[in-house]
């Protein structure tokens, strides 16, 4: 695996965070393919976390994009009052560690951090989190996300802008 | 215990029937002196749900967790015998289980190391001088036990009281409710692993009521159903709007629930075309068997209806477009930790199974397209009541006038409301 890939995947994660920061939703939409995995676990002991969406809790699950669809529907609905007003994000993504699919596909693991501020509260949340990054003819995209909450206390909301 | 509310013929609350009026005092919510009388005299004195048994199924089994403010260990013994103790040694009071759960044969205490079987029996020490030889023999050195441990259909419940009724007793009416949602499997219900825990800056008493609040829905949670309008298939094609009218009743002991037509899909035997027809087959297969063995009319409103009931005064269990249970922890009187449970029949089929936690996932919990919002919306409530200091009351008084109430009443509030008031101001 080159390093060219490898920079051009970060490129896309730390994109990610900006689009979701600038509340351009259409834009982050389009980061992922139309079959991408979106995936938050829910804990299920100290140190696991469940590890099969469909018969086990999740904190979110969509097995391919229309899900993130859907939210984003939500959004632009603007009547969901735990999204109003959005909070202000700042998403931090670090820590990469590449892995390189048999398929061409690139495994990237890495650690992320994301501060809300909301009607003088400061929400946080971080944890660790795989994406899987896939070449297309329409250049790099994400077809799957798996993303650990390691504080998952949730101080009333989590959504796809705060994680 | 002073309470600082003020009292009047009714007791802490104004429950006048002749003006069809019912109105509950703010500052029941925001006052850390009626959370202290709420621990003593409610959680201290009632039935708590503490545990379902499929999460302790296997002797020695063990979760520790907190109910109704302490922390607990509850267990099966050796012998698979369930038990609950405080989670406090009884050498010098150190917590002696950390973990959330597992299974094990001793609990050792990190201090230093008094060591507990899993039915809470001191069975052993590190020193080998100090102590009379019969100094542990006599039982005074075990675990201290809650006051009583029951089970109803597989809910678990403790009673810190030891002169409280029996559990059945207890539940009164309720049990109807709870047959329901456990008649839902053949073989017996289960939670799902994995939970979500969240937290809020409200009172628990907004939290109660808000679990099985009609009114709400329409207003709150509009997104939620402009999202599923514009979803194809979520609702069946031949519901029958009449339906949601529903009803709401007082099932006793400050337990209540409402009933009312479910236009979505329900795992447990309600097909809807989002499913598809592989999907088709299957719950219809399910509807069969729930005829044959709870007969038509049962099988119908099982299927067919949800259910959001009201366990007073510490268990919802929300039988919705999925099951949830869900129970919480007043930390203190303008703040509350949740946990809620994914509950499903343990022989389900994977598809079915795959329905069932889309459709929690979708309304419940706290990255769900519903909870948020009722979160938001107590937590409203909670800094609405700081703006008008002077004595001011809610009003819960919507069908108090008619004989029967349907889900957009507030029937089931009153009736948490009457009991709440009874035991705070006995
Ligand atoms: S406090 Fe537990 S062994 Fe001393
Ligand atoms: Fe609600």
């Amino acid at each position: 695996m080159s390093n060219e890939i490898e920079e051009a995947a970060v490129a896309l994660i730390v994109n990610e965070g900006a689009c979701l920061d600038q509340r351009d939703w259409d834009q982050w939409i389009s980061l992922y393919t139309e079959d991408a995995e979106y995936w938050v676990p829910a804990w299920d002991d100290e140190y696991t976390v469940t590890d099969d969406p469909q018969t086990q809790m999740s904190l979110i699950y969509y097995g391919d994009r229309s899900g993130l669809e859907d939210r984003i529907f939500r959004l632009n609905t603007e009547t969901s009052l735990a999204s109003i007003p959005l909070p202000r994000t700042c998403h931090m993504t670090t820590n990469y560690r590449f892995d390189a699919q048999p398929n061409g596909d690139l495994k990237v693991h890495s650690a992320w951090h994301t501060y809300s501020y909301k009607l003088k509260a400061i929400n946080q949340f971080f944890g660790h989190q795989e994406h899987l990054i896939r070449p297309t003819d329409d250049g790099l995209k994400i077809a799957g996300r798996k993303i650990i909450v390691l504080n998952d206390m949730i101080a009333n909301v989590m959504d796809v802008y705060s994680i | 215990m002073s309470i600082p509310l003020p009292s009047g013929p009714d007791g802490y609350i104004k429950d006048d029937r002749a003006n069809s009026e019912f109105l509950v005092p703010r500052k029941a919510f925001t006052s850390p002196e009626v959370l202290a009388a709420e621990r003593e005299q409610i959680f201290n004195t009632c039935w708590l749900y503490a545990a379902h048994a499929s999460e302790i199924p296997k002797a020695n089994d063990f979760i520790s967790r907190r109910v109704g403010g302490r922390e607990l260990i509850i267990s099966r013994n050796a012998e698979g015998e369930l038990g609950a103790h405080f989670n406090t040694c009884s050498h010098r009071g150190a917590m002696v289980c950390r973990e959330k759960m597992g299974n094990t044969k001793r609990f050792v205490c990190p201090y230093h190391g008094w060591t507990f079987d899993t039915g809470g029996v001191m069975v052993e020490q590190p020193a080998d001088t100090g102590f009379p030889d019969d100094f542990f023999s006599k039982g005074t050195k075990n675990l201290r036990s809650v006051a009583k441990v029951d089970t109803y259909r597989d809910f678990v419940f403790i009673t810190y009281n030891p002169n409280a009724k029996t559990l059945i007793e207890y539940l009164a009416g309720v049990t109807e409710y709870i047959d329901i949602v456990a008649d839902q499997s053949a073989v017996g219900m289960e939670i799902t692993e994995g939970n979500h825990e969240y937290s809020m800056r409200a009172n628990w008493k907004l939290l109660l009521e808000n679990s099985a609040d009609g009114y709400h829905g329409l207003t709150t949670h509009a997104t939620y159903f402009d999202y599923l309008q514009a979803t194809n298939g979520a609702f069946r094609t031949d519901f029958d709007p009449a339906t949601m009218a529903g009803k709401c009743v007082d099932l006793g002991n400050g337990h209540a629930a409402i009933e009312y037509g479910a236009p979505w899909g329900r795992p447990v035997a309600q097909w809807v075309p989002q499913w598809g027809e592989e999907g088709r087959a299957t719950v219809d297969e399910l509807k069969a068997n729930l005829v044959a063995r709870c007969g038509e009319d049962k099988a119908t409103r099982i299927a067919e209806k949800n259910r959001n009931i009201l366990i007073f005064p510490n268990l919802v269990i929300n039988d919705i477009m999925a099951l949830t249970v869900r129970t919480f922890q007043p930390v203190d009187a303008g703040y509350l930790e949740v946990n809620a449970w994914s509950l499903a029949p343990s022989e389900e089929h994977p598809d079915v199974r795959k329905f069932r936690q889309y459709n929690f996932l979708e309304f419940l919990g706290p990255a769900g397209f519903a909870t948020p919002d009722d979160v938001e919306m107590l937590e409203l409530c909670q800094q609405g009541y700081q703006n008008l200091p002077e004595p001011m009351w809610n009003d819960i008084s919507k069908g108090m006038s008619q004989a029967q109430n349907g889900v957009n009443d507030e029937l089931q509030m009153r009736a948490f409301w009457r009991q709440w008031n009874k035991l705070m101001a006995a």
